[in-house]
């Protein structure tokens, strides 16, 4: 398979805690498999990491770990987007990667 | 944002996760980070509501942000006795990171070191250190390099 590069955006409630652990935990798992994975986090610091253009338009698919609105989704527009809990994010970065990949590039 | 030894409460006994946040709020007021310990605890138990802070490992963070909150602030709480708490792996609780903040200008850099926190969290060497130191000195400081609290 060639290389996979997946951007995403993390929100949580209160854009705290969960929002940054979410997209480290999705960005350490994306090191770990051979992916290439940004998440932009939408907390209460604002946009954190943010997502360019150039770097959506490369993306193979889009993830959404939230079940919040997400701010900025135009620069997806004809990408593929998937929402995960934010949770099985956290608890289960590999796993969400994986079965993202293995339904967008199969 | 000072993370100093009174910030850290150890061989705390509670008997479930109310009296954890009780706990909790009714401490923020003696360090002076709320006037209004039921707001705050209720504040606490409303993002609960939402969904449950329990992680992984026995770690929880309970967090507020709420109008009672005067300043950002940390309060962590080591228990003698786990509690029942919904987490990721189902086991309960014993270490416990209070995050606290007031909804308008928390401030970025203190808003960066609670999310510094809460990823280091999800690092297990960070755990078995933080583990591994017994008295409140010694955890307050390696806490606060963590987290960069001693760059303010």
């Amino acid at each position: 398979m060639s290389e996979v590069n997946v951007v995403g955006v993390s929100a949580c409630p209160a854009g705290l805690a969960h929002t940054p652990m979410a997209a480290k935990a999705l960005e350490l798992a994306g090191k770990k498999l051979g992916y290439n994975v940004k998440i932009e986090q939408q907390g209460m610091m604002g946009p954190v990491h943010a997502i360019t253009q150039e770097e959506a338009d490369q993306a193979d698919f889009v993830l959404i770990a939230s079940d919040q609105k997400i701010t900025d989704m135009e620069r997806f527009k004809g990408k593929k987007v998937i929402r995960v809990n934010i949770n099985t994010c956290i608890q289960a970065p590999e796993a969400v990667l994986k079965k993202c990949v293995s339904a967008v590039m199969n | 944002m000072k993370f100093i030894k009174k910030n850290v409460l150890l061989n705390v006994d509670v008997k479930d996760k109310d009296s954890l946040l009780k706990y909790v709020s009714d401490q923020a007021q003696k360090i002076s980070l709320t006037d209004d310990p039921d707001s705050l605890l209720q504040s606490f138990q409303e993002r609960e509501k939402e969904y449950s802070t329990g992680l992984q490992d026995g770690f929880a963070i309970p967090h507020a942000k709420s109008d009672a909150v005067k300043k950002v602030g940390i309060i962590y709480v080591r228990l003698s006795n786990p509690i029942k708490w919904k987490t990721y792996d189902n086991k309960p609780v014993t270490d416990v990171f209070a995050l606290m903040v007031p909804p308008e200008n928390a401030g970025n850099a203190h808003l960066k070191m609670l999310a510094n926190l809460s990823t280091a969290l999800l690092e297990d060497g960070f755990k078995v250190d933080l583990r591994q130191k017994s008295n409140e000195e010694e955890i307050a400081k390696f806490i606060s390099k963590e987290i960069g609290a001693n760059e303010l």
